[in-house]
């Protein structure tokens, strides 16, 4: 009964299939909704391929070794029982068994792979994945994410704040997470810069890069007093006297000078 | 199949004509005959036990014979005996075949029997054959024992040994035809004296060629998972079960269910078949305890508890 054994491969591949499609259309369901989620939390996308892979991996497993027979004698009750009986006595040869596996392959033709696809369901998943496909692609293009770093600073800033008594309560949120201790010790305090013998306190913005145009003000000019050592003085070297000629010699110190003055 | 089931409705509609209702009756019947086996049937006086036999007998070209069992009732009775014979003034022993050497045989009443006799009928139903003296005598193939019990009216019996109940293939219990049968019947055999006349279905040949029919039609794995599993649980309820059912209960179940998908014109086994057969296979082979009795628990009862817990 060669006939009879096509029938149930048939019924595996088109089964299989069926679970292959289903279980790769949910998973990929699975990572866009993820991978929009983490987009828009500032989180490492590529890690919604994890779970995406893991629900793909065991519902495959599952719908592979689920019992397909059963599935279609429940879908068509004239096929109950008769599907499952005829398989486990495929090796059997006797008028009986044969009539039975004849009588199958007969009514088999009236299963429609269709009724075991969902399509209305099928349909909107594949539409849902489409809207999600755009909704990722909208919200790379306008940088829509929700900032979770500035919250998590504000609440460090908040809890610390209400510390009070804390040594570092006055350094910015991220510094303290991050750990500016390094950078102290080449470069010193990051809030205060040397400029001559002048400390100058400086604010420096950790997270923001807004820039207010009307807090812009025109630089202030700082007089500076012209404190030159003794060591440094003008002196006209003898080796020009020597060899210049006598009527180019104010040209040469007229030159000079406006070097030095320059 | 379908040649086979229009077969048995004839047969019912046959059967019909002499035995009012008893339609299930008839049809456990019919599956023990089909199996090659054996059946006892316990019912009150007067509920046509007898004539439900008698009348399969004929529908089926076999011969029938009737033994109506009392505690003084001898083996010799059943079995046959040598009598000795007179031709032309020489004297010859001569075997005289008993009522067993017919091919249904309808042992009325067997728990009136002693066991002795009871035992030389059982000998016969499971050997097929007979042994008087120093001969063994084969018995006509088909060849079917059917007893019946009379559950009331206890005193003075001898109940069969589980032992001995466990070679019946089924254990048929006839209950009271409803109102409008019981209507029927009187309208039937209260006035008119007619002896009803059936039609031959079935003949010896036909008989057997089915009984080995029976035999390959398929049974799934998971269905015959299903008989081991109501069998064993027969031995895992001790709550209520004092003995379970023996693995001869499992090969019955396979056998009798296989019968009744045939009677029901199918190629293959339902569950459906497995828990209609498990009440009369499994009826006379487990002993409820005490407690259960107490309960007023039922064998059936007991059986249709297995059949909700084995899923």
């Amino acid at each position: 009964m060669k006939k009879f054994s096509k029938v149930l491969k048939e019924i595996n591949f088109t089964f299989n299939n069926i679970i292959l499609f289903n279980s790769f259309l949910n998973a990929f369901l699975i990572f866009l909704v993820l991978y929009l989620l983490l987009s828009f939390f500032n989180f490492y996308q590529i890690y919604s391929l994890v779970p995406a892979a893991l629900y793909f991996i065991v519902n495959l497993y599952k719908g592979i070794t689920e019992k397909h027979l059963i599935t279609v004698e429940k879908k068509y009750p004239f096929l109950n029982e008769r599907l499952r009986t005829a398989r486990d006595n495929i090796k059997i040869e006797n008028p009986v068994v044969d009539e039975l596996k004849s009588d199958i392959i007969r009514d088999i033709k009236k299963v429609e792979v269709a009724s075991f696809f969902n399509q209305k369901k099928q349909s909107y998943k594949i539409l849902l994945s489409i809207i999600l496909c755009f909704l990722i692609i909208f919200s790379a293009q306008f940088d829509l994410s929700f900032n979770f770093k500035n919250i998590a600073d504000n609440a460090i800033d908040f809890v610390y704040g209400i510390g009070g008594n804390n040594s570092n309560a006055e350094k910015q949120g991220l510094e303290r997470i991050a750990g500016s201790g390094e950078s102290e010790s080449v470069f010193g305090d990051a809030y205060i810069a040397q400029m001559g013998d002048e400390t100058l306190d400086m604010m420096i913005k950790q997270a923001g890069y807004e820039i207010n145009l009307d807090d812009v003000k025109e630089p202030e000019r700082r007089e500076f007093e012209e404190l030159f050592p003794d060591e440094v003085f003008i002196a006209t070297a003898d080796v020009y006297e020597e060899k210049i000629k006598e009527e180019q010699q104010e040209l040469v110190k007229t030159y000079f000078l406006k070097l030095a003055k320059e | 199949m379908e040649k086979y089931k229009e077969t048995f409705d004839s047969l019912y509609k046959e059967i019909g004509k002499i035995v009012v209702g008893q339609k299930e009756v008839v049809e456990q019947i019919i599956i023990t005959i089909l199996c090659d086996a054996n059946a006892l049937l316990e019912g009150y006086p007067g509920l046509a036990k007898t004539l439900a036999i008698k009348t399969m007998a004929q529908l089926m070209d076999l011969k029938f014979s009737r033994i109506q069992n009392t505690p003084d009732l001898m083996p010799s009775d059943i079995t046959g005996t040598y009598i000795i014979e007179e031709t032309s003034g020489k004297r010859n022993f001569k075997f005289q075949p008993g009522p067993v050497f017919a091919n249904i045989v309808l042992a009325d009443e067997i728990n009136r029997a002693t066991p002795k006799t009871q035992s030389a009928l059982l000998e016969a139903m499971q050997e097929k054959q007979v042994t008087v003296g120093n001969t063994t005598f084969k018995l006509d193939m088909p060849f079917f024992v059917l007893a019946t019990q009379n559950p009331i009216e206890q005193e003075g019996t001898y109940p069969l040994p589980e032992a001995q109940a466990d070679r019946f293939l089924l254990k048929i219990k006839i209950g009271y035809p409803s109102y409008d049968e019981e209507v029927e019947i009187v309208n039937k055999y209260a006035f008119e004296l007619k002896d009803q006349k059936v039609r031959v279905l079935l003949n010896k040949a036909h008989l057997m060629h089915m009984q080995t029919l029976i035999r390959q039609v398929p049974i799934a794995n998971d269905l015959k998972h299903r008989i081991v599993d109501i069998v064993t649980e027969t031995r895992k309820m001790p709550n209520i079960i004092e003995y379970g059912a023996s693995p001869r209960a499992s090969i019955g179940l396979v056998l009798a269910s296989k019968a009744r998908a045939v009677v029901k014109g199918r190629n293959y086994v339902s569950k459906e078949d497995i828990d209609t057969m498990a009440y009369p296979i499994l009826r006379h082979r487990i002993i409820l305890n005490f407690e259960a009795e107490r309960k007023g628990m039922s064998t059936d009862d007991a059986i249709k508890e297995i059949l909700n817990k084995v899923k």
